[in-house]
């Protein structure tokens, strides 16, 4: 979005923050731009250079939800999930706290279906199948977007294609001259220092350094820069929650979580180099080391728990691409992840009297893909992924299975006047092994998916869509090889997506200023507007569950659901901007509601046949909403939820009670020119001081999402930071 | 445990503790009734599904972990009402994780609550709580009782001697690991060890203590993982192993409390039994067919003498607690389904044919039967 943020704000000299706080949010200046009708190989490509979606969320096939860095400054927003929360059809699965898991749940789908993508590569678990996005930093999150369905692009790895929907989180990056022009005078060092504190011993420091090691003076000549991201966060959460022994009107007592203290540290270096102006690459270097207790389910008359987990996750990946001269381009990705974790209860009643648990795990990956764009009008692209990962562990006789995964995607999109349409066909061949046991067996399997956009007027960004989504998730490796409960001859969980929605944007300004800064004209009033609706319909068969059926006591992972939804998502967005004020810059105003009616069709005689499935409310949905005054900014968000059922069968005694969560922060941003001269370069450069205060779940409303995992009441944040 | 593999753990490892867990938890105590007189002689279907020989059920319904919904039903005969959740509505509270007993002795009955680490104490006629034992750390099991006391074994490798009267804890000994079943015959107490947590090396063992001094006496050795354990009126103790769940398959056996030898290892799977009135009636359940049997056999020559109890062809789907009436010979089964839905009860006349069913909560486990007065 940043291009469009360049292009369209009144202030370009300004700082990068200060510009933003005017732009409002990153959905409607997205609209605003010329470039956008440009769906061209030069986009393409700067969707991988910024690994953004560059297509404005109201032209996409795709229902796109996303949010930046300088929106989340100017909101309440902890982690990432906070930031999800907002998106429609989304359910987070908070287990509470700041080292609570994190998972998303899009549209009734379970958490396996939903790939993280970092920096432009899926992050992986051959274990589990699900992130955990409490291991994400906000801190130095340039920008989480969320796509439902298959992605507008077609220049991206196979991988992309491969899952029912997509959340995109991206690290800041230092401003490249593609999307921004770069002042001769300003810094080659860009220095970015935060501190936060809070409730319950939050401490969250954090420090990117951004360096243009080599600027490019001239089109042709090669661009360097690196980044260097370094982040360390502790919290104690030992917050209080109240415990409800029965419904309304029964015992309560009031509690606090115990063992819940979480440190976490990572630091990542990125590299970003373009050899010319066909040529990029992107190496990122990443470690992540955490430490947590696991407070565990709150359990009626009894106190603590002992378990505590240690992760430890490095990986390294490379982005390369070329642009030939039309038609083609060519990209390459290549990944190596290592993550290890330890479980460890010192109080388990075995023999030894604790329990020791280690899992490794490795994953090695590479990228292939080819745009061939042979008219403006049509684009294929042809993509190729091999990934093989595998996994150990210290349980007895633990089967150590591998997996070799070879994707490939072929598509093709075409881009007429009224039109946008594009296709996919996906090819996933899966070769399984142990080293112990019988393996699974192997697997070769087509998912298609096919999209259209429809805009029945050009001068009118109103935009009707339609696509369909066919793929699968594969089972873990926990759900093939756990011991006594993983069954080798699970079959994927296969899905369906079917979508049609329609979007619609506008903006309209009057009163055109004098003093116009920019070549469009600045205008006293600008009002925008952003809406899109969609609705669907989408199926889970052979949905992987655990059932007794090798014996009463061990549990085995069968095919045995399914799952039927249909709801809608909504999303609107107001804001307006004052052109001609020095203090008040504009309000802005957004909502979304989802309807998700996800429900049980597995065996008709069953109890909980047409029951909602668990977790899923039936209505949920988000405000937002922000005043822009001179230096400050306030904002406020509210997240609310319908009743839910903690099991399948939708009786009293599953009821979880709706809520509602309220925020409020303040931001303040003073930024100070400093001109100096250094040797015959005159520097002209900005510092920004910057504070927030945050005031999260405001109300203090104590309320679960996870039963018997009390979320966080009342809480209070500070953060203060100085950028140059 | 079975919660474990249904609902989104915190982590895949915590996920593999619990499961280890599960192992041995989530079983059916038996309701070891003593004292049972002669059944009555099979009645007739009623209209209304009201059990002469009783007042009510107490049904005790497990739940799953995590999850604090271990429930008590009362089915209320004289009035035909169901409370799925009596204990709460009693108590203003609920009883906690998995509750895996319930038994009544005198006036008094003891639910045991595994994960909450409680036993409970409650007046037979009324479910309100006399008072709540914390046996922290311990995570109590099962119970039985002689002589005024109560006998709680516990995974923690303990058994607690609770006064009755006076509902205090008066001591404590130390079985084996993880003790999973526990009886009284003979003027003994027997502790089924069953090491569950220690998988892949079970237990073996059957600890004996003597109950007047409450000291250990010896261990019987027995076939892996031992667990259920009932006793009849001749003094044989009738035990359940569950094997590994592969190449140790799941075993009956029977322990003479004379010699504290077992005597007898049985040719048929057993997964759960009740004994009364020198009958016992249990129930094997295949997961691979997904069949079970229900069966009976005589304690006295040790032969079954009714292959099909189930005369009506009611089909159950996954058995899960097994009960007698004494008061009638009336034979409660109840049925799990995946576990993760409410359970259903069903009552049996003696004959076989099914006199009524209704629905518990999660996993209904143990059944007591209040005296029709």
């Amino acid at each position: 979005m940043t291009t469009c943020h360049a292009s369209t704000t009144p202030f370009p000299r300004l700082s990068h923050g200060l510009t933003l706080v005017l732009g409002g949010l990153l959905v409607f200046c997205a609209l605003q731009g010329k470039a956008q009708q440009q769906d061209t190989i030069y986009q393409l490509d700067a969707i991988t250079v910024q690994g953004k979606n560059e297509i404005p969320a109201v032209q996409s096939i795709a229902p796109v939800q996303s949010m930046d860095a300088e929106r989340l400054e100017a909101m309440p927003a902890v982690q990432v999930s906070d930031v999800l929360k907002l998106f429609s059809g989304v359910v987070i699965k908070d287990y509470g706290g700041v080292g609570g898991m994190k998972t998303v749940s899009v549209r009734g789908f379970g958490s396996q279906h939903t790939a993280v993508c970092y920096d432009g590569i899926v992050v992986s678990d051959c274990q589990t199948g699900q992130i955990d996005l409490s291991k994400f930093s906000l801190q130095n999150t340039g920008n989480v977007e969320l796509v439902t369905g298959s992605d507008n692009s077609i220049f991206l790895p196979a991988r992309a294609a491969a899952s029912a929907s997509t959340i995109t989180l991206n690290t800041k990056v230092p401003p490249h001259p593609l999307n921004r022009p770069i002042q001769r005078s300003e810094l080659p060092v860009n220095v970015d220092f935060r501190f936060t504190g809070g409730s319950f011993g939050l401490i969250n420091p954090s420090l990117i350094i951004e360096n243009r090691i080599l600027p490019r003076a001239k089109e042709r000549y090669p661009y360097i820069a690196s980044s260097f991201n370094i982040n360390y966060l502790q919290s104690k959460g030992d917050y209080p929650f109240i415990l409800y022994y029965g419904n309304q009107g029964d015992s309560t007592s009031v509690e606090r979580r115990s063992n819940s203290d979480v440190h976490i540290f990572n630091v990542e270096e990125n590299l970003f180099v373009d050899f010319n102006a066909q040529s990029q690459m992107k190496v990122k270097l990443y470690y992540y080391q955490s430490e947590r207790g696991l407070p565990g389910a709150v359990i009626f008359y009894k106190q603590g728990n002992s378990q505590r987990l240690y992760d430890q996750n490095a990986f390294g990946q490379v982005h390369f691409e070329h642009r030939f001269h039309r038609p083609w381009a060519y990209q390459l990705n290549a990944k190596f992840n290592f993550a290890l974790q330890r479980y460890i209860d010192s109080n388990y009643l075995n023999a030894e009297g604790f329990l020791h648990n280690v899992y490794a795990q490795r994953e090695y990956y590479l990228s292939n893909v080819v745009l061939y764009q042979p008219h403006k009008i049509i684009s294929l692209s042809l993509a190729n992924d091999l990934i093989y990962g595998n996994m150990n562990a210290n349980l007895h006789e633990f089967v150590t299975p591998s997996r070799f995964q070879s994707l490939t995607v072929l598509a093709a999109k075409v881009t007429v006047r009224h039109i946008n349409a594009h296709a996919r066909l996906l090819h996933t061949g899966v070769v399984n092994r142990v080293k112990i046991g019988e393996a699974s067996g192997n697997l070769s399997r087509f998912s298609p998916s096919a999209g259209i956009s429809y805009q029945p007027l050009l001068n009118e960004e109103l935009h009707l869509r339609l696509f369909y989504q066919n793929i699968f998730r594969l089972p873990t490796f926990n759900d093939l090889y756990y011991t006594e409960v993983g069954n080798r001859n699970l079959r994927p969980e296969d899905t369906h997506q079917l979508d049609a929605g329609v979007t619609y944007s506008k903006s309209f300004h009057w009163g055109l200023l004098e003093a116009t800064t920019s070549a469009d004209g600045d205008y006293r009033h600008t009002f925008s507007l952003f809406f899109t609706a969609d609705g669907y319909y989408n199926r889970v068969k052979d949905k992987i569950v655990a059932i007794p059926s090798k014996n009463l006591f061990v549990w085995t992972m069968l095919n045995f659901g399914k799952v039927e939804m249909a709801g809608m998502d909504v999303n609107a967005h107001f804001s307006y901007e004052y052109g001609d004020s020095k203090w008040f810059k504009g309000v802005s105003l957004s909502g979304s509601y989802s309807l998700q009616y996800a429900v049980d069709r597995t065996d008709p005689t069953g109890k909980t046949y047409g029951h909602q499935i668990p977790y899923t409310p039936l209505h949920s949905g988000s405000v937002a909403a922000s005043v822009q005054l001179q230096y400050v900014e306030v904002g406020y968000t509210m997240v609310a939820a319908g009743k839910r059922y903690t099991l399948q069968q939708n009786v009293p005694t599953n009821e979880l009670q709706p809520y509602t969560d309220h925020s409020l922060s303040l931001t303040a941003r003073w930024p100070m020119e400093v001109n100096r001269c250094v040797g015959r370069v005159g520097r002209r450069y900005i510092i920004e001081l910057g504070l927030k205060a945050e005031l999260l779940n405001l109300a203090d409303r104590h309320y679960e999402i996870i039963r018997n995992y009390p979320m966080q009441g009342r809480s209070f944040r500070l953060t203060g930071w100085v950028k140059f | 445990m079975k919660k474990g593999h249904t609902t989104k753990q915190k982590n895949q490892s915590r996920f593999s503790a619990k499961l280890k867990g599960m192992l041995i938890m989530g079983m059916v105590a038996v309701v070891a009734l003593t004292g049972c007189e002669k059944p009555k002689p099979p009645q007739p279907d009623p209209v209304d599904p009201i059990e002469a020989a009783a007042s009510g059920i107490y049904v005790l319904c497990e739940g799953l972990m995590d999850m604090n919904n271990t429930t008590l039903t009362f089915y209320n005969f004289i009035t035909n009402d169901i409370d799925n959740n009596y204990f709460l509505t009693q108590n203003g509270r609920g009883l906690g994780d998995t509750g895996n007993d319930l038994k009544a002795y005198g006036s008094k009955m003891y639910c045991v609550v595994n994960v909450s680490e409680t036993v409970e104490i409650m007046e037979l006629k009324s479910a309100k709580s006399l008072k709540q034992i914390s046996l922290s750390g311990k995570q109590p099991r099962r119970i039985a009782f002689a002589d005024g006391y109560a006998y709680v074994c516990c995974f923690d490798g303990d058994v607690v001697k609770i006064d009755t009267a006076t509902m205090t804890v008066t001591a404590t000994a130390q079985a084996g690991s993880n003790p999973d079943g526990i009886c009284t015959a003979n003027g003994k107490l027997y502790v089924a060890n069953s090491g569950g947590l220690n998988y892949p090396n079970y237990g073996n063992t059957v600890s004996v203590f003597d109950l007047a001094t409450f000291t250990h006496l010896k261990d019987i050795t027995v076939v892996i993982n031992p667990t259920r354990m009932a006793a009849d009126s001749q003094g044989d103790v009738y035990l359940v192993s569950n094997g590994n769940y592969g190449s140790v398959p799941m075993t009956f056996q029977r322990i003479d409390s004379q010699t504290d030898e077992v005597v007898q290892t049985f040719d048929f799977a057993v997964t759960n039994f009740a004994i009364c009135d020198n009958l016992c009636y249990f129930y094997h359940y295949d997961y691979g067919t997904e069949q079970c049997s229900v069966k009976v056999m005589d304690v006295m020559t040790e032969q079954i003498i009714n292959e099909h109890f189930i005369a009506d062809g009611t089909d159950l789907r996954t058995p899960y607690g097994i009960a007698v009436n004494p008061e009638n010979g009336d034979v409660y089964l109840t049925d799990a389904y995946q576990y993760t839905t409410n359970g259903d009860v069903y009552c049996f006349g003696s004959n076989g044919q099914k006199k009524f069913q209704f629905e518990a909560g999660l996993n209904p486990n143990n059944i007591i039967f209040l005296k029709a007065n």
